[in-house]
């Protein structure tokens, strides 16, 4: 589904020059729930950041589906985005004026889903789509997230620490809605975090330092949520 | 922390109050010394006597006073976006031990431009006071002559500059009322007023709930776009109508120069504050695939139903506003002031083109939003 080639991209620091990313190669399957490991600086926000999109890299290849999306331009990379993909960002980023409905529908209008009722009680968020974002708490704001990412009926689905900003309990709440869509849906979910233990919730691991991948490695049956150590 | 050439920067305010100070101290210096002449006897010129001077005093209060009070808005305007922008900044100071006193005194530099606008504006209108008079002086008995007056300068200058410090002062104190761990976080600015027609119906598409929403979480845009757009239609109209009436030669400039100042400036203001408050969520849309027209669609195009009524109000106003301006020189002067059509027509020409324009030029700011900015969130 996902083919990454020899990846590259700098950043210029005064006179020196950064490898954020240093020829980084790796696959991703379809139904694969790729779990990016590494510690802060490591390049796997940066990583993911290229994979989806939404920052260009100096060389190297991303292919999906066959097609390499290094080389559209800004109205093609557009419509790939609409098309394939969605995000869950750390912080929610939900827009502050609009409900949890009307947050969701901003990914389910671009799906031109009319009905988002199933996905609303899919994330336990029934009772609630009247409320503003900042009345609501920080698992359920991130449940909003999903739910929003989830309504555009994406191909894959790209999470930037989804849980770090969350406690114990409303973290694996999260991860459990994750797990379960990634395996009701069949859905493709690429996840950065620098929590080892969720590696285990995964298909695929990938490891990350200083710009480059150390390892990859496939699991054949990842745990449940339950399961894991926080 | 605030330097005072930042503060200049701030054009917005030195053109508004640059025009308030032109228009007030014309028509103020003009009612004082009209004042101090002696009461004509003829029935006919105390009449004229009486209209110019109520003439002169509501073109202070219109003129003057809108400018002003926009003027005010704008730096309010300025002052949150500058405490927004640099929140985390001064979260650090306060965190540091700096007082909300020593924070905000800072922002008394905000009198600079005002200022600037206020001393250039009232120094062009003692410039061209000459020509300005001359053109109002119709008859000899009603002649006016200016007459320096050291008290007007000081509190149409320093007065009005100070007043706007001291309202800086008192308006960032209050901006700054936060915690440290709030402004560096800049959590709190994420609250918003709940609308009470949220909890009562369902939602409506995206791009048009947004469009709602930008309009209802901002009413005092909404009402500055309005102001801009009825501002410049009344203004402009106005001018035309008073050609059509052969009233001064020098009023139908004043009246169109304001509208300019009125509609340009505010309209830019507006749409400058809806970007930059709006920057992340740009960002956001286009990480979900949402087009540039559509991130402008939802964002600029909300005002644009707002723009349009108060262009529409314009008309009737000026139409009625002169109606009663002729009316106070009734017995003196017989003119009909008709509906200027021709003048309608070139207005609206005038404002599609500026609106639209703007809104273009803000369009393409949007396009140029980086999808990074997602990522610095």
């Amino acid at each position: 589904m996902l083919r990454v080639k020899d990846l590259v991209k700098t950043y210029n620091n005064g006179e020196q020059r950064l490898y954020a990313l240093n020829k980084v190669s790796f696959e991703i399957d379809k139904g694969d729930f790729v779990v990016i490991l590494g510690p802060s600086g490591s390049g796997k926000s940066t990583l993911l950041n290229a994979i989806s999109g939404l920052d260009p890299v100096d060389s190297g290849s991303i292919c999906y589906d066959g097609a390499d999306i290094t080389k559209l331009d800004s109205k093609s990379l557009t419509a790939f985005r609409r098309k394939k993909t969605a995000f869950v960002f750390q912080a929610y980023y939900l827009l502050p004026t609009l409900t949890a409905e009307a947050n969701i529908r901003m990914g389910a209008d671009l799906a031109k889903i009319n009905n988002i009722d199933d996905i609303i009680e899919a994330v336990g968020l029934k009772g609630k789509e009247n409320r503003l974002p900042h009345e609501l708490s920080g698992g359920e704001q991130q449940r909003v997230s999903i739910a929003r990412a989830i309504a555009k009926s994406p191909d894959i689905l790209f999470c930037d620490e989804p849980t770090g900003a969350l406690d114990e309990e409303t973290g694996r709440q999260i991860m459990h809605y994750l797990t379960k869509l990634h395996k009701e849906k069949k859905l493709t979910v690429v996840m950065v975090t620098h929590n080892s233990n969720f590696s285990a919730l995964s298909t695929k691991v990938i490891k990350m330092n200083s710009g480059k991948i150390t390892d990859i490695s496939i699991c054949d049956n990842p745990v449940a949520v339950d399961a894991i150590a926080w | 922390m605030i330097k005072a050439k930042d503060t200049l920067k701030m054009l917005g305010v030195i053109l508004l109050t640059f025009g308030a100070s032109i228009v007030s101290s014309l028509f103020l210096n003009y009612y004082l010394d009209l004042s101090s002449i002696e009461v004509p006897q003829s029935l006919e010129l105390q009449i004229i006597y009486e209209g110019q001077l109520s003439m002169s005093k509501i073109t202070v209060a219109c003129a003057g006073g809108v400018l002003g009070l926009i003027a005010v808005i704008v730096l309010l305007f300025s002052i949150k976006r500058y405490v927004d922008e640099n929140q985390a900044n001064m979260g650090i100071l306060k965190a540091m031990g700096y007082s909300e006193k020593a924070l905000s005194a800072s922002f008394l530099k905000f009198g600079y431009p005002v200022f600037a606008g206020t001393f250039s504006g009232y120094t062009l209108g003692i410039i061209i006071a000459p020509m300005f008079y001359s053109s109002m002086n119709e008859y000899e008995e009603l002649s006016a002559k200016l007459t320096p007056k050291l008290w007007l300068p000081i509190i149409m200058v320093a007065g009005v500059s100070i007043i706007f410090s001291i309202l800086s002062y008192y308006y960032a104190r209050l901006k700054l009322r936060k915690s440290p761990l709030d402004m560096i976080k800049g959590t709190q600015d994420r609250r918003v007023k709940r609308h009470a027609s949220l909890s009562k119906r369902k939602s409506l598409p995206f791009i048009k709930e947004l469009r709602r929403s930008m309009r209802i979480s901002h009413p005092v845009l909404s009402l500055f776009v309005g102001i801009a757009s009825w501002g410049f239609s009344a203004m402009f109209q106005m001018a035309f109508t008073m050609m059509s009436i052969a009233m001064s030669d020098i009023a139908p400039i004043i009246s169109s120069s304001v509208g300019i100042m009125m509609g340009f400036v505010t309209l830019i203001i507006a749409a400058d504050f809806v970007l930059s408050t709006n920057r992340k969520y740009i960002s956001l849309m286009k990480a979900y695939g949402y087009s540039e027209k559509e991130c402008n669609k939802s964002l600029l195009g909300g005002y644009r139903p707002i723009a349009w009524i108060g262009f529409a109000l314009g008309g009737p106003y000026q139409y009625y506003f002169m109606k009663f301006m002729v009316s106070l020189f009734a017995g003196a002067y017989d003119v009909e002031v008709k509906y200027h059509f021709q003048g309608f027509i070139i207005t609206l020409v005038l404002f599609v083109l500026c609106y639209e324009g703007v809104m273009m030029y803000y369009g393409r700011k949007v396009s140029k939003v980086s999808l990074k900015e997602t990522m610095l969130m």
